[in-house]
């Protein structure tokens, strides 16, 4: 089967002032029609600009350098913008980080939910606001028929993301983009907005690409991963693979650094030393050597690629490139403060 | 984990606790009831519904025609003119009352003019940015620097005074100040999670400019625009005094101050300047008024 989305080699460089510095490079990626994707890495490695980049937005500045995102037949980065407008909200829909500022203040739920619905589903204004009601009910919303009435201001963070799922997922679109859809909200409005994307996609089989940085909602939601750093995917593979047997030295780090209830007082949480390295300074070689604990001379030198181990397990590191059955190494011991 | 769970299926299963949804007014009522508090604009505010008016059914306030020249010129007041005459003889009591006709057709005319001219050029100098922004931008520098007064003089005697030309000539002169102020919001607002979410739904750039976009920048405009009616009020009042504005026998505040140019008119005929000037004063005052009230009101800062 073909998959739904194929993001392929994707280079992404954005303009500055005196030279273009790029972003994004050699992300490839699919995605199936009715799973759940999670993208997972630290601030500034490309999740957020690849998501963007899907749906074209990457603004002024951005270019896409090359590769391709094939979306069904069509080439995301060949189309016209009417084409990319009619897709956006229809076939593809976002949600974004900030419930409380994505709605426009001085519209109604109601008038705001109507207004894509109509646009997309050409459906008069009766039948619209109908169908609108009926997806504040599915997400959860008690009340639906008054709450259309209320405006942005009257309703709590987690209300509004379920507005903003609601919108999203109104049109039935194959893929549902989420950039970290519940940071900005307390635990336990997080799990239920999780829970509610979950049910919802089997309901529609609705793709979702979740880019967060948090492992623990990747663990409870998606079916396979990706982790990216600094620009690039360094390793992918299912859920459970992934958090049993991460091969990367970095997905390792990142494992290794979630804290555990069972951690002893004095027990200092695991950190991966020092930062990404900044899009004006690539390190040459592997991009991660300047971190790696486990780093070579030959790692310095040239730059892995991402490699297949075993089926549906890829992953970018020399070390693993060598000798792929060996467990490249035990995992980071957490050090005692004392 | 477990507790997790069955958590979030009670927590979704069950409606949410209503707490959440608080406060019953809306902004609208909100804006209007900080208005209602502020004394100065609400008395402002009945004064100028009364002069609208008043401009409206001038012929139901005073029979007389502001045209017809009664026997006795420049008459102190009496039971038969209230105000008295004018140095022609028309009645100045009646003259007063068509003219409001003329200071309102004035202000609101040339203010909607270039509310509506300065609104499209910010916004859209605001939303594209780049060379489209210079160039706009570049425009409005150009409209500022030229000496207000000076150009109007010169533009009515070329194309003639009259109502007409003295909206026309105010609309197109004063857009640049909305501009700036439109383009400004718009800036600030156009990387608003709301507007991502208005193109990630898929709709047009007009529609998220001029539909999203602009009902949120629309405070500053209406400020704006309040204080710019007195100020067009002023213009005109200065134009028609100058004669360079609207032309008798057409009645307006600033003609009938005319006369006041004679000496003796000042000294020993108050009744024909005293009562235009004390218009002009209070309708611009009032419009000031409901200006500061409603920048009050609908700053989002303010508390209560």
């Amino acid at each position: 089967m073909r998959p739904l989305l194929e993001v392929n080699q994707l280079k992404i460089a954005f303009a500055t002032d005196k030279d273009e510095v790029v972003s994004v490079e050699e992300v490839s990626f699919t995605v199936n029609s009715g799973e759940t994707i999670g993208i997972v890495g630290e601030s500034g490695c490309g999740k957020s600009v690849t998501s963007l980049s899907i749906m074209g937005l990457l603004g002024k500045n951005g270019q896409i350098k090359n590769g391709h995102i094939l979306f069904g037949d069509e080439d995301l980065t060949k189309v016209t913008e009417q084409r990319l407008r009619e897709i956006r909200g229809n076939e593809i829909s976002m949600i974004f980080q900030e419930p409380m500022t994505s709605l426009n203040p001085v519209y109604s739920i109601g008038n705001q939910m109507v207004e894509g619905i109509k646009l997309h589903l050409k459906m008069s204004t009766r039948d619209a606001k109908e169908y609108a009601i009926k997806m504040l009910d599915k997400v959860g919303i008690p009340r639906a028929r008054e709450m259309m009435k209320e405006y942005p201001h009257a309703l709590s963070g987690g209300m509004r993301q379920r507005v903003m799922i609601a919108m999203a997922l109104a049109c039935k679109p194959k893929l549902l983009i989420a950039d970290e859809p519940t940071t900005a909200l307390d635990v336990t409005i997080q799990a239920q907005i999780l829970q509610l994307m979950q049910t919802l996609q089997k309901e529609s089989e609705t793709a979702i690409m979740l880019i967060t940085h948090d492992l623990g909602v990747i663990a409870e939601t998606a079916d396979r991963v990706i982790v990216m750093y600094a620009g690039q995917v360094v390793e992918e593979a299912d859920v459970f693979t992934l958090f049993k047997e991460p091969k990367h030295p970095y997905t390792q780090g990142l494992l290794a650094s979630i804290p555990h209830l069972e951690y002893e007082n004095e027990q200092r949480l695991v950190s991966i030393p020092g930062s990404v390295p900044s899009v004006k300074h690539m390190p040459k070689g592997c991009r991660f050597h300047t971190r790696c604990p486990f780093a070579e001379p030959h790692c310095q030198q040239e730059q892995p690629e991402l490699a297949s181990i075993q089926e549906g397990h890829k992953v970018r590191c020399w070390l693993v490139e060598k000798d792929p059955l060996k467990p490249v190494v035990e995992k980071p011991k957490e050090e005692s403060v004392r | 984990m477990p507790l997790l769970e069955t958590n979030i299926k009670k927590e979704i299963e069950t409606p949410i606790a209503y707490s959440e949804i608080a406060g019953e007014e809306t902004p609208f009522q909100l804006i209007v009831k900080r208005f209602m508090k502020h004394r100065l604009a609400f008395v402002g505010s009945l004064f100028m519904i009364f002069i609208i008016l008043v401009a409206i059914f001038a012929p139901a306030i005073t029979p007389k025609n502001p045209y017809q020249v009664y026997e006795e010129f420049s008459a102190p007041p009496s039971a038969e003119h209230w105000l008295g005459t004018d140095q022609v003889g028309r009645d100045i009591f009646t003259r007063l009352v068509y003219a409001s006709r003329v200071s309102m057709l004035v202000g609101l005319g040339a203010v909607l003019i270039y509310s509506v001219i300065g609104t499209i050029l910010g916004a859209i100098s605001g939303y594209f940015g780049g060379w489209v922004d210079i160039l706009l931008m570049r425009l409005t520098d150009v409209f500022m620097s030229f000496p207000g007064l000076m150009l109007i003089l010169v533009v009515v005697s070329i194309l003639g005074p009259s109502l007409l030309n003295i909206i026309w000539i105010l609309g197109l002169l004063g857009w640049p100040s909305v501009a700036r102020l439109v383009r400004g919001s718009v800036l600030s607002l156009k990387h608003v999670d709301f507007v991502k979410s208005g193109v990630v739904l898929g709709l047009s750039t007009p529609r998220i400019l001029f539909q999203h976009i602009l009902p949120n920048a629309i405070a500053p405009i209406l400020v704006q625009a309040t204080f710019g009616i007195a100020a067009s009020i002023i213009v005109e009042a200065s134009l028609s005094f100058l004669g360079m504005g609207v032309q008798p026998p057409t009645a307006s505040w600033g003609n009938m101050l005319t006369d006041a140019q004679s000496l003796t008119v000042l000294t020993s005929q108050p009744w024909l300047w005293v009562p235009p000037g004390i218009m002009i004063v209070l309708v611009v005052l009032a419009i000031n008024f409901i200006g500061d009230g409603l920048r009050d009101a609908m700053d989002p800062k303010a508390l209560k």
